[in-house]
């Protein structure tokens, strides 16, 4: 019999949502933003400020922690490629670098990846998620996200062997 | 060529690399410790717990903020200088050594702020975003704008009008529309996927935004609803890296979102601090910036207040009109005195243009239709008299032919075979035709009423004058615009109408 009448899902709680996540959301943050500490808090803040305006509709979802990740994960591939735009060229090395140059070599192509393959590598390899998982988070079909992730391994190995033959 | 396990290893390597900034960001409290003493900085328990518990209180308990009698947050420190509200005290004085410089900014809201920030290095403000709801489109979209230089001009992949073009930017296709030396960029492939195409044509069309001295104001158009603008200051002097920030938002109409709260998540943060009522929000990007950050003060004029409504003239001129309150003041007709080349008595024509069919159009006077082709029809009227009718996206232009005298036959003959017209989102747009030039251009917004009972309708006229309007009636608004009411809601809003020519006529 089809339910006419649906009542109200319960509301999460914002604030355990957040504990749980927290940590997933930022060690997909800061890759993604290049180990920039003041730009991880930047997209974190917002998705925060994000989340407390829809929180009336994304609190009733299933899971409003995949939610929450999607849409910071989002922020930062917007907020990298905003700066990309900007750049008329690299940036000099900051004084006092956070990352060693491997990880900052390896940062730049995972962010230089198209979208979809730069999410799925920040997932499965900072975020320690499988890819199944990874393709919850974004919600897509797992065959599609196992495409991804062999995409992007193949495309990280011809951008790093790039990087070294400079 | 490295392998996949290799590959995989230097990710790996890359992952464990991150983890202390990850753990420097959580601050390094267990998940489970919401309370905890203040600590030193103005950052509480793990800026991330803080903000989460924040954020609870927020929503449980509403966005109210606990406000003292003079307006600031209660318990808010009273910072040094004017009464401009400030953020939590600074642990350093950075305006003692190095005396404030007034930065104005003007946002893209057209707001305009003044920011005294610490010294000695001035700040220039250098980019602006601005987040958009596009309708149709469940994300916001954020539209970058810069001038056309600093864009470095990116050559088109696709031409959809002379001011859009599809681009190449930041390795992503993206949607360019130029106004005056600026260019709004939008990138087609939004958070929810990619924008269909016909979207893009409507906001390559109906996208709209002034260049100030200041930089550009009022983004927006029909089916785009700006939720935050954001202007990038830099230092003077630095290169175009990004490397350090100072931006500066709003959301207009209200107070950041993230300086709302008890106490607002800005609080425990040492890259963001709120401004001037909590309005406006600053985020500082370089170590440098955020020793700054905390001697920043900001303060706000006064701002455009009413609704704009883009208004396109029949002579291809382009306007931005505020009118007071938010009353709903659709284009309802225009019209148009046209001189054409030919004509007997070279006398002027009256051309009306509707936001209707052709065959509404021909209804009025109860016309039958003569086809000329799909979007083109003589309209014969009882009385004898004759009018050309043009309709084209959602528009009729009506031209009389017989009035004042009958047109002669070969300029009849081109003028039925090329008038034409281009509407747009915010009006019929130019009005063309072989050997036709408009004299005058009318654009009438509000409600016609009763067509029978003229003393019903209520309408605001705006014209546009080849002579600058002096001594006419009603409101003369931008020395090319003038206002003149019809009806008494036109004329309690006609003192406080502004207008801002965007393209002159003729373009």
């Amino acid at each position: 019999m089809v339910e006419l009448h649906r009542t109200p899902p319960p509301t999460a709680d914002l604030d355990l949502v957040f504990r749980e996540c927290q940590r997933d959301l930022l060690r997909t943050v800061v890759p993604l933003t290049g180990g920039d500490r003041a730009a991880a808090e930047d997209v974190v803040a917002e998705a925060f400020a994000r989340a407390q305006r829809e929180w009336h509709r994304v609190g009733g979802y299933d899971r409003p922690d995949l939610w929450l990740r999607r849409v910071a994960l989002n922020l930062a591939i917007s907020a990298h490629r905003t700066a990309v735009r900007r750049r008329r060229r690299r940036p000099d090395p900051p004084a006092d670098p956070v990352l060693d140059e491997a990880s900052i070599e390896v940062l730049d192509v995972v962010r230089a990846l198209p979208e979809r393959q730069a999410q799925v590598v920040v997932l499965v390899y900072f975020a320690g998620e499988s890819v199944a998982s990874a393709a919850r988070v974004l919600g897509i079909a797992e065959p599609t996200a196992r495409t991804h992730h062999t995409r992007a391994l193949a495309a990280l190995a011809t951008a790093l062997a790039d990087e070294e033959d400079r | 060529m490295p392998t996949t396990a290799e590959v995989e290893a230097r990710l790996r390597r890359t992952a464990a690399a991150c983890e202390p900034i990850v753990e420097d960001l959580l601050g390094a409290v267990p998940p489970d410790a919401a309370v905890a003493p203040v600590p030193r900085r103005p950052r509480r328990t793990g800026w991330l717990v803080a903000a989460a518990l924040v954020v609870a209180v927020a929503v449980a308990g509403g966005l109210a903020v606990d406000r003292d009698e003079g307006g600031k947050p209660a318990g808010d420190v009273e910072t040094a200088g004017p009464a401009i509200a400030g953020g939590p005290p600074p642990t350093t004085d950075p305006a003692a050594a190095n005396p404030a410089l007034d930065t104005p900014v003007t946002l893209a809201d057209g707001t305009e702020a003044v920011l005294a920030i610490p010294g000695p290095e001035r700040w220039t403000p250098r980019f602006v975003d601005v987040d958009v709801a596009l309708d149709g489109v469940e994300h916001p979209v954020e539209v970058s704008l810069a001038t056309m230089e600093a864009l470095d001009d990116p050559p088109a992949e696709e031409v959809l009008s002379d001011r859009a073009r599809i681009v190449e930017a930041g390795g992503e296709r993206a949607l360019l529309v130029e106004v005056d030396g600026w260019g709004a960029v939008l990138g087609l492939a939004s958070d929810g996927g990619d924008l269909p195409d016909e979207r893009v044509e409507e906001v390559a069309r109906d996208l709209t935004f002034r260049v100030t001295a200041g930089g550009p104001v009022h983004v927006g158009g029909t089916g785009i609803a700006v939720r935050e603008v954001r202007t990038l200051l830099t230092r003077e002097g630095d290169t175009m890296g990004m490397e350090a920030t100072l931006t500066v938002a709003r959301v207009p109409g209200r107070p950041h979102p993230i300086c709302v709260g008890d106490p607002p998540v800005s609080e425990a943060s040492r890259t963001q601090r709120c401004v001037a009522d909590d309005v406006l929000l600053l985020s500082a990007r370089g170590s440098r910036t955020q020793t700054i950050l905390p001697g920043v003060e900001g303060a706000i004029g006064a701002t455009a207040t009413g609704e704009q409504h883009p208004v396109s003239f029949p002579d291809g001129t382009e306007a931005v009109v505020t009118i007071p309150g938010d009353d709903p003041w659709p284009v309802v007709v225009a019209l148009a005195w046209v001189a054409i080349e030919g004509d007997a008595e070279r006398g002027v024509r009256q051309v009306r243009l509707f936001p209707e069919s052709a065959i509404e159009t021909a209804a009025r006077t109860g016309s039958t239709m003569e086809e000329v082709d799909d979007l083109r029809w003589v309209a014969h009227a009882p009385d004898g008299t004759r009018r050309l009718l043009v309709q084209e996206g959602g528009w009729t232009a009506e031209l009389e032919l017989d009035d004042p005298v009958p047109l002669p036959d070969g300029v009849l003959a081109d003028l039925v075979r090329t008038m034409d017209l281009e509407p747009t989102a915010a009006g019929p747009g130019p009005l063309t035709g072989q050997g036709l030039v408009v004299t005058y251009a009318d654009v009438r917004l509000g409600d016609l009423g009763d067509p029978d009972r003229p003393e019903t309708q209520d309408v605001l006229g705006l014209s546009v004058d080849l002579d600058p309007c002096t001594g006419s009636p009603g409101r003369c608004l931008a020395g090319e615009v003038r206002a003149t009411p019809f009806g008494t809601r036109a004329g309690e809003v006609l003192d406080g109408l502004t207008a801002e020519v965007v393209r002159p006529p003729g373009r």
